[in-house]
């Protein structure tokens, strides 16, 4: 009875471990897909957004340099090094402009007289971060 | 028996813990949850939510409403003004920065104006006219309607902090589990984050606001955040900041570049209370410090010009030492 008994848990544990081998390679298959799929996805200097009044007017790839000014605007922007910043505003107190380059997730640059706001929304320099202040 | 069981189990539990902080890796940034952006409160306003099905659009018609109204107090006698967001506001305003201290008036809004502080063309004023100004500003007051012709409001340290507070009543009526909402100097942390982390707070060095000087880590909170460094204007190479003193009715002295204060979320009034508090202290500046950090229900992160840091007992603060700035004893 107890040689059966062991008999057939061991078979149970043999079963066992081919399953536990074909899900773990499922999962493995599964999780490096994925892995570098999204990691892929967010490589490279990041992504900013431009809103006007809300509304997103503009995305703008921060792995390329150069100038963009904002259509609609007397604002300019300038790309460099992955970093983003107002290099020219028609607004009176010119905080966009003093608020220099960013590049970090949840960094962003507000115009409030032209209503204008840039964003990075993906960027690989987040810190861990959820806000600033 | 047991080291026979974790020989051979453990194999398939270590890759599904793999696989699990594989797919935790991919999992989404906070970036990546429901957000909405609009300007509201003078402001560029940021909603995030943990939870998608979370309705942002009357989110952000209650708060563009309030913003509205808020608004509607610059260029017109406080007397005749009307509204419940505005009587509420101005009324605890004016109730609590009695009981805070440290000099803010809601009332000098005739003062603010002359400055044209957040107008196209900010300007030192005649000094007469500074007296003139001066003389409409109200000790305390109880109802809008008591105060003289003339008296305007300035709800410029406060209106901010009363929409976070505002903004939490419709975040607790809505049930959502979390949530941001960011209005630039002024925040509500809600509730709690999808992983149950603390919230992350990243606060701007005054001397370049693209930088940090640290990071503050909390449950959820209302932060607020005073500073000259953004708002300010230069006239004949002299720098003069936003914040106006009621007392002289030139801008604020003050040795201090950066004030943040933390309130925990439940906290009565928390919302206005850390807005209207962080431009208190940051007027009274460094003398003033030892009094606000014996406030027991509110934590402080302040910087001063020669920057030192000084930050209250028991707060989560992380340093950023690159940032130049050094923690005070």
């Amino acid at each position: 009875m107890k040689a059966q008994a062991t008999g057939s848990r061991n078979n149970e544990r043999k079963t066992l471990r081919l399953r536990d081998v074909v899900i773990a390679a499922v999962l493995i298959v599964l999780s490096a897909a994925a892995y570098l799929f999204l990691g892929k996805r967010d490589s490279g200097a990041g992504t900013a957004e431009v809103y006007a009044n809300g509304d997103v007017i503009a995305k703008i790839d921060l792995s390329k340099d150069g100038v963009y000014p904002i259509s609609g605007f007397d604002m300019e922007l300038t790309v460099k090094d992955g970093k983003i910043c107002v290099s020219h505003s028609d607004c009176p107190d010119k905080v966009c402009e003093r608020t220099g380059y960013i590049s970090s997730s949840y960094q962003s640059i507000v115009c409030l007289p032209n209503r204008i706001a840039v964003k990075i929304v993906s960027s690989e320099k987040s810190d861990n971060i959820d806000v600033v202040i | 028996m047991s080291i026979y069981k974790n020989n051979r189990e453990n194999p398939l539990s270590a890759v599904i813990l793999c696989a699990a902080a594989l797919m935790c890796g991919c999992s989404r940034s906070s970036a990546e949850y429901a957000s909405r952006d609009f300007f509201a409160f003078d402001t560029f306003v940021s909603v995030t939510s943990y939870d998608d099905d979370f309705d942002m659009d009357s989110l952000e018609m209650r708060l563009c409403e309030i913003s509205d109204e808020l608004q509607s107090v610059y260029g017109a006698d406080a007397n005749t003004l009307s509204g419940e967001y505005i009587s509420e506001c101005a009324e605890l305003s004016s109730v609590l920065s009695k009981e805070i201290g440290g000099g803010i008036n809601i009332t000098c809004g005739a003062l603010t104006e002359l400055w044209g502080i957040s107008s196209d063309n900010p300007h030192v004023p005649a000094q007469d006219d500074i007296y003139n100004a001066l003389a409409t500003i109200c000790g305390g007051f109880e109802s809008l309607e008591t105060l003289p012709s003339g008296t305007r409001l300035d709800l410029g340290a406060s209106a901010k902090g009363y929409a976070c507070g505002k903004a939490a009543e419709l975040l607790e009526e809505s049930g959502v589990s979390g949530g941001i909402v960011s209005m630039g100097s002024s925040l509500l942390l809600f509730g709690e984050k999808p992983d149950g982390s603390s919230f992350k707070s990243a606060v701007r060095n005054p001397e370049n606001s693209s930088e940090y000087i640290g990071i503050v880590e909390t449950s959820a909170a209302y932060v607020s955040t005073s500073g000259g460094y953004e708002r300010y204007f230069e006239e004949n190479g002299k720098r003069y900041e936003h914040i106006l003193s009621p007392e002289t009715g030139y801008p604020v002295e003050t040795d201090l570049t950066s004030v943040t204060v933390i309130i925990p979320y439940g906290t009565e009034n928390g919302g206005i209370l850390s807005d209207l508090l962080s431009t208190a202290i940051y007027a009274e500046g460094t003398a003033g410090l030892e009094h606000f950090m014996g406030i027991d229900y509110c934590s402080i992160i302040a910087a001063d010009k020669n920057k030192n840091l000084y930050v209250s007992n028991g707060v989560d603060f992380t340093l950023y030492e690159s940032s130049g700035y050094r923690l005070s004893q």
